[in-house]
């Protein structure tokens, strides 16, 4: 196993910034997922790891040697492509083979290595087949298959679920997470999806325009995001635009524009007189009768549509001109649509964002 | 206007035309190739297979069936080995590169084959481009003769279908995900070995479509063979002519055609069938 750093890695399609002083580490055996709106910069960064493309600026080191000038031949990287790439000529158990061939690998090693890479994803029996008489979840499983059996340092995965449906892609995203967590194999990935990248990897590095925004485990990026993009990114929140007026013992004191004073906690590099975002998180809000009243974070709103959607109800509501979202699991109490209610939460479950628009 | 009968309704047109200035005519000499020639009446009556006796049996016209069916392969060997360089460096191109290099790939299909060949005869005559320069450089004393020569129709012929050779394997390249040989570059493979095992068999359909219109092509060339061969070196469009039109043997010259026609028609069957059970049959589906 290996571990992978990335060091102020730049790479620039002429006036265009695809990656930007990007640093990333990489721990031996870590699985890594880089998430990001398509044109963020994060398959652009998974090639120059590949060697497909080499960085303007920076270095990239794999087990601590840099690769600038390694061709992707001798990386001894696996790659499992967008769109799986198998080889269309050759037959699945050729197509596993390839890697193993290239590295000089004796026939009967070649044939052990690939009936024990088969059956790993449960494709035993199909050596024979061609990538076209295979479904998209086997023709995946083949592509995982042929990335692994050559044992690489490193694993790479560019999208590798987004062209399954969505059953076959939770299916499939378990066995990869079993598969990494299994083998050990230093991970990287490459998605859009955030319930993918939340589900497998181990550390999320949220990209934009270029940049790494965060990078973290799942419940810190969820949690506790740093800035408005990866708030919106990473599922739903509530962002409530608003100005530090105090600060106090249990926090700062937060005038929100549509209203209430509320309190939330402290955030290094926030002080009185800045503007802010306050996020929740739809599920951390509560909703209640217009009539109930107890001190705390509240503000009053008016409820615009419900819609149950099985194991959580969601509320649209507005405050002024500042939509709100709550989710809930427990609809029993919730106010009819057209009717005012109160939306209540605790003070450690809002976190303050440096604000956007002054 | 029920479903089923739209596609009819469009093709009756050029099925129409098709079957009037193609089929018809081709029938009409099918039936004349089995006719007798008689000098004072012209054809007649009574069908025989007697043309094709005369063809078959006699060495030679088998000998000049033989060596159209050589000149066509080597033009398509020459084509492939000369052709699918220039369709790789013509993929790999971009933008305005690209398209002056398409256009040069096409321009020798933007002049007439005559004046082309024409071209050709003040190039290899004997007081050609290549025997003067010989000549002044002291290399030879007489002139070499590579004019009326195989060789010279094979050089005509490259000449002239080299463009679609290029073409259908730039196709054929233009195809390939280049994802696949990304995946092959990161399973190990060299760019040498990417090239022969991943590139090369996938550009194979390329191959076959353009060695098909080559070969095909070549075996009914008429004009470049005639000018650049004449009649020393007759190929069989040529002798088709000279019954035809020189002696008047309508019936001898459609069996010739005809002749020609089913070498053809076996050759690419024979070829396509080899492609569809080869080891890279998969690329053909």
């Amino acid at each position: 196993m290996a571990t992978v750093e990335l060091e102020g890695v730049s790479k620039a399609y002429g006036a265009h910034r695809a990656v930007h002083e990007l640093s990333l580490a990489v721990a031996s055996g870590e699985s890594v997922a880089l998430l990001g709106p398509s044109g963020c910069g994060k398959t652009t960064t998974l090639n120059m790891i590949a060697g497909f493309l080499d960085p303007d600026a920076g270095h990239i080191r794999i087990d601590g040697r840099p690769v600038s000038g390694v061709p992707p031949y001798r990386r001894n990287i696996g790659m499992v492509f967008q769109h799986y790439a198998l080889f269309p000529h050759l037959t699945v158990a050729d197509n596993l083979a390839f890697g193993l061939r290239m590295r000089k690998v004796d026939r009967s090693e070649i044939a052990r290595r690939v009936g024990g890479a088969l059956d790993l994803v449960h494709m035993g029996g199909l050596e024979r087949r061609y990538p076209r008489e295979l479904s998209g979840g086997q023709q995946q499983r083949v592509a995982l298959a042929r990335a692994l059996v050559v044992e690489p340092a490193v694993l790479l995965l560019d999208e590798p679920l987004s062209n399954l449906d969505a059953k076959l892609r939770q299916a499939m995203r378990e066995e990869i997470v079993d598969l990494q967590q299994r083998l050990g194999i230093t991970t990287i990935f490459v998605t859009h999806d955030q319930e993918e990248a939340l589900a497998i990897a181990r550390r999320i590095a949220v990209m934009d325009a270029g940049r790494v925004e965060q990078i973290g485990t799942p419940e810190a990026i969820y949690g506790r995001p740093r800035t408005e993009f990866v708030a919106r990114f990473i599922g739903e929140a509530n962002l409530l635009p608003g100005e530090v007026v105090g600060s106090e013992p249990g926090g700062l004191r937060v005038r929100i524009d549509v209203g209430p004073l509320i309190l939330a906690p402290p955030e290094a590099g926030i002080k009185p007189g800045d503007r802010v975002l306050v996020m929740i998180r739809p599920e951390k809000v509560h909703v209640r009768p217009a009539r109930a009243g107890a001190p705390g974070n509240r503000i009053e709103a008016t409820v615009k549509s419900v819609s149950f959607l099985g194991a959580v109800t969601r509320c649209h509501l507005t405050a002024g001109a500042q939509e709100l979202i709550v989710t809930t699991g427990d609809p029993a109490n919730l106010p009819a649509a057209g009717e005012r209610a109160v939306l209540e939460w605790g003070v450690e479950d809002c976190r303050l964002l440096a604000g956007s628009r002054g | 206007m029920s479903r089923p009968a739209t596609p009819w309704l469009l093709l009756a047109v050029p099925l129409a035309v098709f079957g009037a200035l193609f089929v018809l005519p081709l029938a009409n000499m099918l039936l004349l190739s089995l006719q007798t020639f008689d000098r004072t009446t012209g054809a007649t009556g009574g069908l025989t297979l007697n043309n094709y006796g005369k063809f078959l049996g006699d060495p030679f016209y088998l000998g000049i069936l033989g060596r159209t069916l050589k000149l066509a392969a080597l033009a398509t060997c020459v084509t492939l080995v000369l052709g699918y360089p220039v369709a790789f460096h013509l993929h790999l191109s971009t933008g305005r590169r690209r398209a002056y290099l398409t256009l040069l790939v096409l321009a020798p299909l933007l002049i007439s084959v005559v004046v082309r060949s024409f071209g050709w005869l003040v190039i290899l005559g004997p007081n050609g481009l290549v025997n003067s320069t010989l000549r002044g450089a002291g290399v030879i004393s007489e002139p070499l003769r590579l004019l009326y020569t195989e060789s010279a129709i094979v050089l005509g012929l490259t000449h002239v279908f080299l463009s679609f050779m290029v073409l259908s394997i730039a196709t054929a390249l233009g195809r390939i995900d280049p994802a696949v040989v990304r995946a092959a570059q990161i399973l190990g493979a060299n760019p040498v070995q990417t090239f022969l095992r991943v590139i090369l068999p996938l550009s194979l359909p390329g191959v076959a479509a353009g060695s098909l219109i080559v070969f095909t092509l070549s075996m009914s060339a008429f004009i470049t063979p005639a000018l650049l061969g004449g009649p020393r070196v007759k190929v069989m469009s040529y002798l088709a002519y000279q019954q035809t039109l020189l002696l008047s043997d309508w019936p001898y010259g459609s069996a010739i055609a005809f002749v020609l026609l089913a070498l053809t028609a076996v050759s690419v069957l024979l070829y396509l069938r080899a492609l569809e059970r080869g080891r890279f049959r998969m690329v053909f589906r």
